[in-house]
């Protein structure tokens, strides 16, 4: 009975997939509003059964190939680790694809279903992802996660800054595949198995410089889907698709895939020491470089998705540091939150024509009150205010990374951790201010805007209430409260134990001084004479009256971070370019007259001896012949070769 | 014959051992038999009556041979004086035509009807036809062997000019009469040799007086060159290929499909019969000369086919390609390779003849329509056509979870494991230069096209042949296990095969 649960939980949103592709386009638009969220829902509500009966186990439902030492089997991977994950990611995915019935309601009908199919394509890819017991399947998973992510962001294919955005994705993912094939391959030729049971089983007996090999491609996989730098640059990007699809893929569910494969690979990381600190890093890094970049973003979902590759580091801190449960934590919430903003975003963007500038918006408070209060409520969970869910994840793992002892690379990570921690405050109260306090924008597309339906609305609350009362399921970040969390994942990822005695005291004064980063943003981005009477305007006079934007004072630092670090150029000065030039001087020196010549060469052969089809007795049959018999006196040379070598 | 062979050696030929032989080959004898039955009604008839009804026999006969195919499995043995064996290899060639045999029949009905053709005639060649592969697939000595290749080719000669009206069918008969021919000569020839150095046609006894000097015996050599042109010949392998675009283009369709599996599949099976189990102490002498045509093929398929604009030539020199990618199988030799040799053919008649079948289907009451413009939109013409052409131009591009990813698979693996890897580095090149042209096709499968194009109406029978061929195209891929272990049982066990 339990082996048959992971089938069912791929096996709805797959057989929705096949459904909306075949006819969706032909359907009522009703049937492919049920279908559509429909095939996640019951996934959902098999994942749930898994959960309620705790239906564990490593089923293996057939061989599928067998050849030497190669053997694949078709094994699915229902542990704590799986089962956390498809709750993340079909309880989520079920809210934002419901959402998403609202948000994409003025798509054309072909478009519609398509959209709800690719969306059950990706829900099926992830969790096969998440379930599949062998590198094989993981990476059929991990490609098709990037596929529907690739046709997702360049869902308005007729936009051609979508299809830019879609292709750049793709090629990012495709390095990072490049990885993780690679690195299957290390521990295949190292171990000579490919389910995870037993390579996990033989990774002790290893050399540790062919792991810490693997364990470094598995992470060129996993930056590049979570967007950690060096791999970052597509997720911005990646803003072009649908608000839904960035809700899903580019904040709840796909990018967190990076923070997955590092957790499931823990026996692999354990060992590879030097790989496992290179992840804590590259988070630490990639947190505080996105949350600098996020203070000039002027697109409230850019801000979104670099607060998203920000957080995403976090995770990466945590795993890197050996907190699993607590970058779990931290991803869950991540999800609440995450979701929460987007899908707030998606609904003021709605509301104003699908603007997405937020220094146009201005005063929506007034206007679209549900929606601002719960755009309000993942802002406070981003900042990490007490007692929102964010603040209990974020705090632990930074709590975590303080007090693991004999860690330098941990330290340091906590230092970087605790700066970024600041600017997320400020971004996130910048990007509050601007959009929904102060008086309406004049540059406004829409000065009356509607709130969004209420099959819009609901799923957002429920985010909204998740994202308020989420964080009591772990409290341990004040050292204190519940575990449900460490307790749940522990069988999977074991426990981290660190004492850290100071928990309290860090955990509220990095709160307090994010929140009052956010405040701050208050005076720099609201103009003085839209502020509210009262106690700020006091406290504005006291300081200053209205402080010149930060930016005005360091010109060249603004640039820098708006130009996003100067990834993108030196990308395209380092690969695009010179690969450029080698295909420009390639066609020229090489493809057109050596290749098209000899195609078209041979093509000429062919359409001559094809063209001329019309007698027998016209000399190709003569000309087949001595082919023939060409190739005979050939092939006898060569015997006489061998025969008189051997 | 066989029957006359027989009584010069011994008089004593019991009726218990006439039944016992005729057990062994009764898949043979069921298709003969159908043939026999087919032929007379024919002439008896009313002329209305003939199609349906000779369709009738030689399904019938077909399925009666492939039911006693399957009884005969790992119960067979050799018979008429070794000069057939039943063993499980022969078996599963046998199970193989017959059940290509049906499918032929399946999609062929409703063309003949369109194209006003004599139907009774093409099924008593169809039926002749795979008379002629079965008994190449049991033939345990030279000469049966000649004479199944005989058998087979005739009646495919005669089935090549089937469009009597058609310029271009008559052509193709005549060319394969005389490439054929010449190739028969090359076999026969090379046949002889072996015979004057060994003195027995017999293929075990011929593996048994190979000794430590017979690799320097010239005429063992010459006989191999010989036969192994005359093979290469027939699986159309290159530089032997030159008849294949020019028959396949001419001849009727359903022909071109039937031919397409059936005669590279019966080549193999005398490749591996001859040369894997007959010569296995020459195995460093033939490999050679197989690599170099497999190569040889790789290269000129795989490029000659995206110059094509005609689907049936595009598929003829994808034929080519894919003779390549089985001769690595052979190559490497062992049960390994003889397994996906077995496997990858298998796969190679659900999704070539899959393609054909459709092709089939778009041929209109005036000839075939073979311009790879002639597949623009299928998808929306019929969707089922549409999805199951992309299904098997991706399954011969060796994509997974197809079929055809997992026989090439299988056929690599052999050739890296025994030793070939600078020809499985060849062969995985070339697959991708092939996703250029079978990505073609799909590419005008999915191209939309006007309304005004009316859809295409599939026929019953065809229909669900197609369907069949295209479900197993996907499912022996997902779940290969049940196919791979039919053919791993139906290796000829040769021991010391191929290459390091």
């Amino acid at each position: 009975m339990s082996a048959a649960l992971p089938l069912l939980i791929l096996g709805f949103p797959i057989v929705g997939a096949v459904l909306l592709a075949g006819r969706g386009w032909r359907w009522p638009r009703t049937l492919t509003k049920l279908v559509g969220p429909g095939a996640v829902w019951l996934s959902f509500l098999v994942v749930l059964a898994a959960f309620y009966t705790s239906s564990y186990g490593d089923f293996t439902y057939w061989r599928w190939i067998k050849s030497g030492p190669f053997d694949v089997p078709m094994n699915l991977q229902l542990d704590h680790l799986s089962l956390f994950m498809c709750l993340v990611i079909t309880g989520v995915g079920a809210l934002i694809t419901t959402y998403a019935v609202g948000y994409m309601g003025h798509e054309d009908d072909p478009s519609y279903a398509r959209f709800f199919c690719y969306m059950d394509v990706f829900v099926f890819s992830m969790l096969l992802l998440v379930l599949a017991g062998n590198f094989v399947f993981l990476i059929v998973g991990w490609a098709g996660v990037g596929l529907s992510s690739y046709l997702l962001i360049g869902f308005y294919y007729w936009r051609p800054s979508a299809v830019v955005a879609a292709r750049k994705a793709f090629v990012m993912n495709v390095v990072g595949d490049v990885g993780m094939i690679l690195g299957t391959f290390v521990l295949f030729f190292q171990v000579h198995a490919t389910t995870y049971s037993a390579v996990f089983k033989a990774i002790p007996r290893q050399d540790s410089g062919a792991l810490e090999l693997a364990a470094f491609l598995f992470l060129v996989g996993a930056i590049a889907k979570s967007a950690q730098i060096p791999l970052h640059t597509w997720l911005p990007d990646a803003m072009e698709g649908p608000t839904p699809v960035s809700a899903l893929i580019h904040a709840a569910t796909m990018v967190t895939a990076g923070v997955y494969l590092v957790g499931r690979l823990h026996p692999l990381y354990d060992v590879a020491i030097y790989a496992h600190a290179a992840v804590a890093l590259i988070g630490a890094v990639s947190a505080l470089v996105a949350a600098s970049i996020a203070i000039v973003q002027t697109d409230i979902k850019r801000v979104l998705a670099y607060s998203t590759m920000s957080q995403i580091g976090y995770m990466f801190v945590a795993v890197g540091i050996g907190a699993y449960s607590a970058a779990f934590f931290h991803l869950l919430a991540h999800a609440f939150f995450k979701a929460l903003l987007f899908m707030s975003a998606g609904n003021v963007i709605h509301a104003m024509d699908d603007n997405q500038d937020m220094r146009v918006y201005g005063g929506l408070w007034r206007q679209l009150r549900p929606t601002s209060i719960s755009f309000l409520v993942g802002s406070l969970a981003l900042v990490g205010v007490i007692p929102f869910v964010g603040f209990w994840s974020k705090e632990l793992i930074l709590g975590s990374a303080f007090s693991a002892g004999g860690n330098p690379v941990a330290v340091y990570a906590w230092g970087i951790g605790f700066l970024t921690a600041l600017l997320t405050g400020f971004y996130t109260g910048r990007m509050w201010w601007l959009a929904f306090w102060g008086q309406p924008s004049e540059r406004r597309p829409v000065a009356h805007p509607h709130e969004a339906p209420r099959v819009m609305l609901v799923p957002v609350i429920v985010l909204a209430v998740l994202s308020t009362v989420g964080g009591f399921i772990q409290t341990t970040a004040l050292g204190l409260g519940p575990h449900l969390v460490d307790d749940f994942l522990a069988p999977a990822v074991g426990v981290f134990k660190a004492e850290n005695p100071f928990a309290l005291v860090l955990g509220i004064t990095t709160m307090l001084l994010a929140a009052l980063l956010f405040l701050t943003a208050y005076l720099f981005y609201v103009p003085l004479g839209e502020r509210v009477a009262g106690f700020w305007d006091r406290l504005a006079e006291v300081s200053v009256s209205h402080p010149r934007p930060w930016s005005a004072r360091f010109p060249r630092l603004q640039l820098l971070l708006e130009r996003k670090l100067y990834f993108d150029e030196l990308y395209d000065a380092v690969f695009v370019r010179p690969l450029d030039w080698l295909a420009v001087e390639g066609e020229r020196f090489f493809d057109v007259p050596v290749v098209e010549g000899s195609l078209s060469g041979v093509a000429t052969l062919v359409q001559d001896s094809a063209g001329g089809l019309s007698w027998v007795e016209n000399g190709f049959f003569r000309r087949y012949a001595l082919v023939f018999m060409g190739g005979a006196v050939l092939a006898g040379l060569l015997l006489v070769f061998i025969a008189s070598r051997g | 014959m066989v029957l006359i062979a027989a009584a010069t050696y011994s008089v004593s030929y019991s009726a218990d051992q006439a039944w016992s032989d005729l057990q062994q080959v009764s898949p043979i004898a069921a298709v003969v038999v159908a043939l026999l039955v087919a032929m007379v009604l024919d002439l008896v008839l009313p002329r209305r009556a003939q199609g349906p009804v000779s369709a009738a026999i030689t399904v019938i006969g077909l399925l009666a041979s492939l039911v006693a195919a399957l009884l005969l499995i790992d119960r067979g043995h050799t018979a008429y004086y070794q000069f057939a064996v039943a063993d499980n290899f022969a078996v599963f060639f046998d199970v193989l035509f017959a059940v290509l045999g049906i499918l032929a029949v399946a999609v062929s009905h409703a063309y003949l009807a369109r194209r006003n053709f004599l139907q009774a005639e093409f099924y008593v060649l169809l039926l002749a036809a795979t008379a002629g592969q079965m008994v190449i697939a049991q033939a345990n000595s030279l000469v049966s062997i000649f004479l199944g290749l005989e058998l087979l080719s005739i009646a495919l000669y005669v089935m090549s000019g089937f469009a009597r009206q058609d310029f271009r069918s008559q052509e193709a008969a005549v060319k394969y009469l005389l490439m054929g021919g010449f190739a028969s000569a090359f076999v026969l020839y090379g046949m002889a040799l072996v015979y004057g150095a060994t003195g027995t046609t017999l293929i075990p006894a011929i593996a048994k007086s190979l000794g430590p000097g017979s690799s320097t015996n010239a005429l063992l050599l010459l006989g191999i060159l010989l036969m192994g042109v005359g093979f290469a010949f027939k699986v159309s392998a290159a530089p032997f290929q030159m008849w294949t675009p020019d028959v396949y283009e001419g001849a009727p369709m359903p022909v071109t499909a039937f031919m397409s599996v059936g005669t590279k599949a019966a080549a193999f099976a005398m490749i591996v019969r001859v040369f894997a189990t007959g010569l296995p102490g020459l195995s460093g002498e033939w490999a050679a000369l197989l690599a170099f045509v497999a190569a040889a093929s790789m290269i000129v398929g795989n490029l000659a086919a995206i110059a094509q604009s005609s689907v049936k030539r595009l598929l003829a020199y994808s034929g080519i390609a894919q003779a390549g990618y089985v001769l690595v199988g052979v190559i490497a030799g062992g049960a390994d390779g003889q397994a996906s040799v077995l496997f990858y053919l298998a796969a190679y008649l659900v999704m070539n003849f899959g393609a054909f079948a459709i092709m089939v289907v778009l041929a209109g009451p005036d000839g075939d329509r073979d311009r790879i413009g002639d597949l623009d939109g299928l998808v929306y013409r019929n969707p089922v056509l549409g999805v199951l052409m992309t299904v098997f131009m991706l399954s011969l591009a060796g994509f997974p979870p197809s079929v055809g990813f997992m026989g090439k698979f299988f056929l690599f693996a052999a050739g890296v494991h025994h030793g070939f890897t600078w020809l499985v580095v060849l062969a995985v090149l070339m697959s991708v230069v092939s996703v250029y042209y079978y990505f073609r096709v799909v590419i005008h499968i999915w191209t939309p096209v006007e309304a005004a194009e009316r859809r295409l109406r599939l026929p019953a029978a065809a229909g669900l042949a197609i369907v069949a061929a295209g479900v197993l195209s996907v499912a022996l891929g997902i779940v290969p296990a049940a196919l791979f272990g039919l053919a791993q049982a139906g290796a000829v066990p040769v021991a010391g095969l191929g290459g390091g």
